[in-house]
């Protein structure tokens, strides 16, 4: 089974070595690629240093676009499982090769890590669980499931979502809608409970006033996602 | 005060408007985010055909002759300031696109040198 972990980077350079240490570490049997997101602060240079395998986007594409590019490469490069891991070392690489066993034995299309099943580790500002829980409501809405994390960045998809993404995958914020489209098109999804950790340094993008932004854009797509056309995948 | 007729029509076509905005984003024509403005265009405009107060009051504190008037001057600026966006969008979109030229130049280059290089050696 070759395996891939996308490691989305935007201006992480505090913590992008130690990430991609841990996955080595923890995680052995999974291959990994860096998607530097036209980093300004140093961090090509960083990886070159640490011989760290990367992609180099020469223009800034957002977190929506450097993942789709990891799903690119994956699809190219004949991996059976794709797996995110951000940047900024709030995911644990430990869980990974649970994920994967997971994904393999229930026939999953789709494994996402969620820190509200058994609600340990780092669970996130008030704020961001009130939007959290408002999404999950409204997927549950939508398509009739319970995704508890719906905006988690540490899920691990197969084949078919792989070649899905690859060909379209939504530019800003992109987990909701994904994942609407993925239940929509008939995926199994499954999530598992992980533990994540504060960000390891840097800054997240999500400020204050783009919250209202956010939330409007991200209700919109899930239900205009949820009414669209689905041929299955 | 505005014409019942002339209400109406407006409602319906805004209300057409959303149908093929929605159209357009669900078949993935146009992308949600550039969408949101022209929402929002279409409820400032079906607020002003509901509540015509709101458009005489306005109106009349701009001096503007009559509320029909201030509507085309609402709905040009609206426009205008979507327009705007999309001219900024566009510059954005031109720059990268040059990057993206330029990048490519240089790796073929790159690519050509390795080829070169590898052909001497063998």
């Amino acid at each position: 089974m070759k395996k891939l972990v996308i490691v989305p980077c935007y201006n992480e350079s505090e913590a992008i070595v130690h990430t991609v240490r841990e996955i080595e570490a923890k995680a052995p049997d999974f291959d990994y690629i860096v998607v530097n997101d036209c980093s300004t602060d140093g961090t090509r240079d960083l990886l070159l240093q640490n011989q760290i395998h990367f992609l180099d986007l020469p223009v800034n594409l957002g977190i929506g676009g450097a993942v789709q590019t990891g799903y690119l490469y994956a699809k190219e490069n004949d991996y059976d499982v794709a797996v995110q891991v951000d940047g900024d070392g709030q995911h644990d690489p430990a869980f990974l090769p649970l994920m994967a066993e997971r994904l393999a034995k229930e026939q999953a299309d789709m494994v996402i890590g969620s820190r509200f099943i058994e609600k340990e580790g780092f669970q996130s500002t008030f704020a961001r669980q009130m939007g959290i829980r408002y999404f999950t409501r409204l997927i549950r809405h939508v398509t009739g499931m319970t995704i508890t994390d719906p905006t988690s960045g540490l899920r691990m998809v197969g084949r078919k979502l792989i070649a899905a993404f690859a060909e379209e995958y939504p530019k800003d914020y992109p987990e909701p809608e994904s994942t609407v489209f993925a239940l929509k098109n008939g995926s199994r999804v499954l999530e598992v409970p992980v533990v994540m950790r504060a960000r390891q340094g840097g800054k997240s993008s999500i400020s204050l006033n783009r919250s209202v932004y956010y939330m409007i854009k991200v209700s919109m797509a899930i239900l205009v996602e949820g009414k669209r056309k689905h041929a299955g995948l | 005060m505005l014409d019942f007729k002339l209400r109406l029509v407006a409602v319906i076509i805004v209300i057409l408007g959303f149908v093929s905005v929605t159209c357009l984003v669900r078949r993935r024509k146009v992308e949600l985010k550039y969408s949101l403005v022209w929402y929002a265009a279409g409820i400032v405009i079906l607020i002003f055909t509901i509540f015509p107060q709101v458009m005489s009051g306005l109106s009349a504190l701009l001096g503007i002759a009559t509320p029909v008037n201030m509507l085309f001057m609402v709905a040009i600026i609206v426009l205008s300031a979507i327009v705007m966006e999309l001219t900024a969008v566009v510059s954005a979109s031109s720059k990268r696109i040059r990057r993206l030229v330029q990048e490519m130049a240089l790796l073929q280059e790159k690519l050509s040198e390795k080829e070169e290089e590898d052909g001497e050696s063998s």
